[in-house]
């Protein structure tokens, strides 16, 4: 297969913050944001993966910590185990799997990193992830 | 000497997804882009843009996306590991590489690969340059995902 342009997806070009306090669906016109949530238990969702978004990406910070539950990032409803991820946080998680959810952990079951770092990425096949912390045990995977 | 501005380059910032399965040559129009990487069966080589201060700024992002033999990325000119002899880009790259468990640094490298033992999709490589050097950071999983070449 030769080497080809897969698609031109506009992006906000980290030019723009926004702040997530509960449950979000994120859609295509979001590639290029930085988002900074409040731990919480809800879910933040990605877009539905297709060819139209390859390219679309996003920075996700979590910015307080606390014990009221999980954070969850998950694929759309019916895209299944798509997230490819790696960690650099000292966590020797198998990552040779796809997986549905990314769980940024509260700290009553783990995490006193104050702020977690997640890069995004798609080719709108899969999504392929980064996950940056301080210490093992900030971010599962299920 | 003081501080001033090296290079003002266009870029696609990572509007554009691009899908390499074969050897490329980059240019200065790629800057910005968004490349997924399949390697397959045979190795296969893309080489980054002649370094040159007019190219001051550029930068690639490089993610695995099928698993193979060996992909590398090297300068200009550069086929394998210091070969020819004569390629002007040879050792002009400055490389570090994290794992989750690892960490690899080298300033005189050819090139960096995603290697020909790599286990784990969605590595990362983020190349950027100053027209004098490439400057390249890798994210894997394994030492074998993202190996330095020359």
């Amino acid at each position: 297969m030769a080497n080809v342009k897969i698609n031109s997806l506009p992006s906000n070009k980290h030019q723009v913050v926004e702040s997530i306090t509960e449950a979000k669906q994120l859609v295509p016109k979001d590639s290029g944001k930085y988002f900074m949530f409040d731990q919480g238990a809800y879910n933040i969702t990605l877009p539905k993966l297709s060819e139209n978004i390859a390219g679309w990406n996003c920075t996700i910070i979590k910015r307080t910590s606390n014990d009221t539950g999980d954070t969850t990032l998950t694929t759309y409803s019916g895209d299944g185990a798509k997230t490819f991820y790696i960690e650099v946080e000292g966590n020797d998680a198998s990552v040779a799997t796809p997986v549905t959810n990314i769980l940024f952990k509260d700290t009553n079951s783990y995490s006193t990193d104050p702020h977690l770092f997640a890069k995004i990425w798609t080719d709108g096949s899969n999504w392929y992830t980064l996950l940056l912390a301080k210490s093992s045990g900030a971010f599962t995977a299920s | 000497m003081a501080n001033l501005k090296i290079g003002s380059h266009p870029s696609h910032d990572l509007e554009v997804a691009e899908k390499i399965t074969e050897a490329k040559q980059l240019t200065w129009n790629d800057s910005g882009k968004l490349f997924f990487v399949e390697q397959g069966s045979g190795s296969y080589v893309v080489n980054l843009p002649k370094l040159s201060t007019e190219i001051a700024g550029w930068q690639g992002k490089f993610i695995l996306t099928k698993l193979g033999d060996a992909v590398e990325i090297n300068g200009y000119g550069i086929t394998a590991a210091n070969t020819p002899a004569t390629a002007e880009d040879l050792e002009k790259m400055f490389y570090v590489d994290f794992t989750h468990a690892t960490y690899e640094e080298d300033n005189t490298v050819d090139g960096v690969s995603f290697g020909a033992s790599a286990a784990t999709l969605g590595c990362i490589i983020d190349i950027h340059t100053d027209g004098s050097n490439w400057f390249v950071m890798g994210h894997g999983d394994i030492a074998n995902d993202i190996v330095k070449v020359g």
